[in-house]
């Protein structure tokens, strides 16, 4: 009977004054960062930084690229794209957290008023120090609704935005793993094309895209002042989450990587964790299509590039957060 | 006797590399400090009593009072009443918190009254401003004077052929659609390399009306056409 007493006694004081590792546990066993809590629904965790939620993308290899005969076979539907996705290989990478979702306008609100502030210490160094963070079409009603994705932001504004929450922008790999999952899916949400798991530009404009040619004339004939929808907001299409559980990582925004693109860097780029080019490239990757995208380009394996200090219409981002 | 001192050759060598270096980079902060301040500096300010005239107007929450400030500077025909519009009339001051829909009466008749201005330093610094404006929304408007001046003027064709790379895309797309329009053939090189370098995979609606452009302006669907046609006509 004694021995009994020692253990719940033993047991109540773990409880209460017990290891904060305990505390720090997440939803896989793994031992979370600081800043994250669990949230409430099974997967989830909330980061402190700015109150986003995050899934958690365990340790291990993913098959990442396309074959060249399927890089092949896309070239020939939708034009000379996608042999920088190839060869396709095994890469190991460590664990890490991305978020749930694209960046809100409402958690960029919370960023640009902390930044009125004063606190600036977020920015790129490459970035003007006099450089305005607001994004081109923040006071469109048209994209500027609270849960739609924060658009028209330049690298500089997500690497910015993602220090202040306490994270990073996610290198190409890390975006791309936990966008297919470990097994190379085309989409996120599988193998098959389904117009009505994403925002992109068959489900904006309600025709088929099944050409480089069709979208050029769509899209080139396009009047801008005459669309009203562009972004859904985040989460519209819970059929289309990853296997980690990310949303929209098909369509809704391209999104900012944090390396710099290099065509060929897939020849080169080393097996575990890597990390991007060190060639002084102006361009930065971005992935993941949008709502003009078209089918070939909502793939998730889809490299595209743009300027650093471009902003989009059709660019946004999210962030990630590395794990022990 | 005493010992000779000891020189440890590889520590002069490396702490003399590191004020050099050191030296260097206080010295490249300085000069980029002072392009900075250079390059604020070079921004066009507007009139000291236009800022008081156009603040007081905002102030006066009446929208008229700031179109016939337009009107009245406008009227001065000369660079002070551009610069007034374009910088007291058109800034942060009157147009910082104003959303896009409410900046477009604003906008519609300040481009009335820049459009009535003839004067050639005065019409420089509009030019200047589709380039130099920071609000992107007056660049835009600024884009359409060009357009309407096109055949009038050099400077105007000069002003959208830059607008082609502006950074913001809404500026580099309207410079896209005037060239499809205008059909101006001196675009064609700087949509050629819009399309095969600086948008990419094609990020978008801006690379498809790039590429709709070349094709209207040149007859070609293929880049190595485009190439061609460049070399024949230009």
């Amino acid at each position: 009977m004694g021995h009994w007493l020692v253990i719940l006694v033993a047991l109540a004081y773990c409880v209460a004054f017990g290891d904060p590792a305990w505390a720090d546990t997440g939803w896989f066993g793994e031992r979370m960062p600081e800043t994250l809590v669990t949230g409430a629904t099974h997967g989830d965790y909330v980061n402190g930084g700015d109150d986003a939620t995050m899934v958690y993308v365990p340790a291990g290899y993913f098959l990442r690229g396309t074959t060249k005969a399927r890089a092949d076979a896309l070239s020939g539907q939708f034009g000379d794209f996608f042999m920088v996705e190839t060869p396709q290989r095994s890469i190991y990478l460590s664990a890490y957290y991305i978020d749930k979702f694209e960046v809100t306008n409402r958690q960029y609100g919370v960023f640009l008023d902390a930044l009125k502030a004063g606190e600036r210490h977020s920015m790129h160094p490459d970035a003007p120090p006099d450089k305005d963070y607001t994004p081109t079409y923040w006071r469109d009603s048209r994209l500027n609704g609270p849960n739609h994705p924060v658009t028209a932001v330049d690298w500089y504004d997500a690497y910015a935005y993602c220090r202040w929450a306490g994270k990073v922008l996610p290198t190409e790999a890390q975006w791309e793993k936990a966008a297919r999952g470990p097994d190379g899916l085309t989409y996120p949400w599988g193998d098959t094309w389904q117009v009505a798991y994403s925002n992109n530009v068959e489900f904006t404009f309600g025709n088929p895209v099944l050409s480089d040619r069709q979208w050029v004339l769509l899209l080139g004939n396009l009047d801008l002042d005459g669309v009203t929808v562009f972004t859904q907001p985040v989460g519209s299409f819970p059929e289309g989450a990853s296997p980690y559980g990310a949303h929209d990582m098909g369509g809704n925004l391209w999104e900012w990587a944090r390396d710099r693109y290099v065509r060929d860097y897939y020849h080169t780029a080393p097996s575990h964790d890597p990390s991007g080019p060190t060639d002084a490239s102006p361009y930065r990757v971005l992935r993941g299509g949008c709502w003009s995208s078209h089918r070939g380009k909502i793939r998730a394996a889809y490299r595209n590039y743009d300027l650093a200090a471009d902003r989009h219409l059709e660019i946004g981002f999210r962030c990630v957060l590395g794990a022990e | 006797m005493q010992p000779m001192p000891v020189i440890d050759v590889h520590h002069s060598l490396r702490a003399r590399l590191a004020r050099i270096a050191g030296i260097t980079c206080a010295a490249l902060l300085l000069v980029s400090a002072t392009v900075s301040f250079v390059n604020a500096a070079r921004r066009p300010a507007p009139p000291a009593q236009a800022v008081k005239d156009f603040a007081a107007a905002k102030d006066s929450g009446e929208a008229a009072a700031i179109l016939a400030l337009f009107d009245q500077y406008a009227a001065q025909d000369d660079k002070a009443g551009a610069l007034a519009i374009l910088y007291a009339g058109l800034g942060d001051t009157v147009l910082g918190d104003v959303d896009d829909q409410q900046a477009r009466p604003l906008l519609d008749a300040a481009e009335a009254a820049l459009l009535n201005m003839t004067e050639k330093s005065a019409r420089k610094e509009i030019y200047k401003a589709v380039r130099k404006h920071l609000d992107w929304r007056v660049r835009h408007m600024l884009l359409n004077v060009a357009r309407i001046r096109f055949h009038e003027e050099k400077r105007a064709e000069k002003a959208i052929l830059i607008a082609l790379n502006d950074h913001v895309d809404a500026i580099a797309i309207r410079a896209v659609e005037i060239a499809i329009e205008l059909e101006i053939k001196r675009a064609v090189p700087k949509l050629i390399k819009l399309v095969m370098d600086k948008w990419g995979q094609h990020v978008g609606v801006g690379a498809a009306k790039a590429k709709v452009a070349l094709e209207q302006i040149t007859g070609h669907t293929k880049p190595t056409a485009w190439y061609e046609w460049v070399s024949q006509n230009l």
